[in-house]
């Protein structure tokens, strides 16, 4: 049981460590590289917690593969238009760090499991709310990336817009 | 610190990364790590595996999204013909 706990505590902080890191490296690739290292810990985890027949673990497995191809995706775009990193803005960083700073401070409080016991949960058990909406826009979405694509595939200019 | 608590942390920590990152692609990548830590959140919670078909939509949805971002940047390097993606934050409005 102790082996257990002293695993499940190395994996929190290793996602703990990955997730600062995501937000914070400067190339679009490190990032993807990070959030990749991060889902499939969070996958092992959720391997270990819920079993590997879980439908948790198989869609864990499956973002794993999205981590990788947004990899992928980010490479070719450093490496085919020659990206440079530009740097975060003062006002994000700020806003950045006061946003985590309220989150771990209400984290270690009871407010937090108020809000996580009586709002949270019932927001995510109530999956329906927000689904014709997303799915409006996500509809929308797939039109829109359809036809950049297949324009920008056919002509040399450029887009349609 | 449970594994709702990380969970809460990495999906917070994406919508940090989507107001704080000013690039498309790390925009991508962070709306990716607010779908990772809602999907392991959803599917830790569940009980049972009857509701399976909303974390699969979840997935679906997050693949669209990244579909549309890399889309827009694409076009938008076509259309400028410039050498950085950092004037793809005007976008954002």
């Amino acid at each position: 049981m102790e082996i257990t706990n002293a695993i499940s505590g190395f994996i929190f902080i290793v996602l703990l460590i990955t997730s600062l890191l995501t937000i914070t490296a400067r190339k679009p690739s490190t990032c993807a590289l990070f959030l990749f290292i991060e889902s499939v810990f969070l996958s092992a985890i959720l391997g270990f917690l819920k079993g590997i027949t879980s439908i948790a673990f198989s869609t864990s497995i499956i973002l794993s593969f999205f981590a990788m191809v947004v990899c992928g995706i980010c490479l070719y775009f450093e490496a085919s238009f020659a990206i440079t990193p530009n740097k975060i803005p003062k006002l994000s960083v700020l806003t950045g760090l006061a946003l985590s700073a309220l989150f771990f401070s209400t984290l270690f409080s009871g407010i937090f499991q108020e809000i996580k016991t009586h709002y949270f949960m019932e927001i995510i058990s109530e999956k329906s709310i927000l689904s014709y909406a997303i799915f409006g826009f996500s509809s929308l979405c797939i039109l829109v990336s359809a036809l950049i694509i297949f324009d920008t595939k056919n002509s040399k200019e450029g887009g349609p817009l | 610190m449970t594994f709702i608590d990380t969970c809460l942390m990495l999906t917070f920590f994406g919508l940090v990364g989507m107001i704080l990152r000013r690039n498309l692609l790390n925009i991508s990548v962070s709306l990716l790590q607010f779908v990772i830590g809602l999907n392991a959140l959803m599917g830790y919670l569940s009980t049972s595996n009857d509701h399976f078909f909303s974390n699969y939509w979840l997935i679906a949805i997050a693949f669209i999204f990244i579909i549309y971002l890399s889309s827009i940047a694409l076009l938008l390097i076509k259309r400028r013909s410039t050498l950085q993606v950092n004037e793809l934050t005007e976008l954002r409005g």
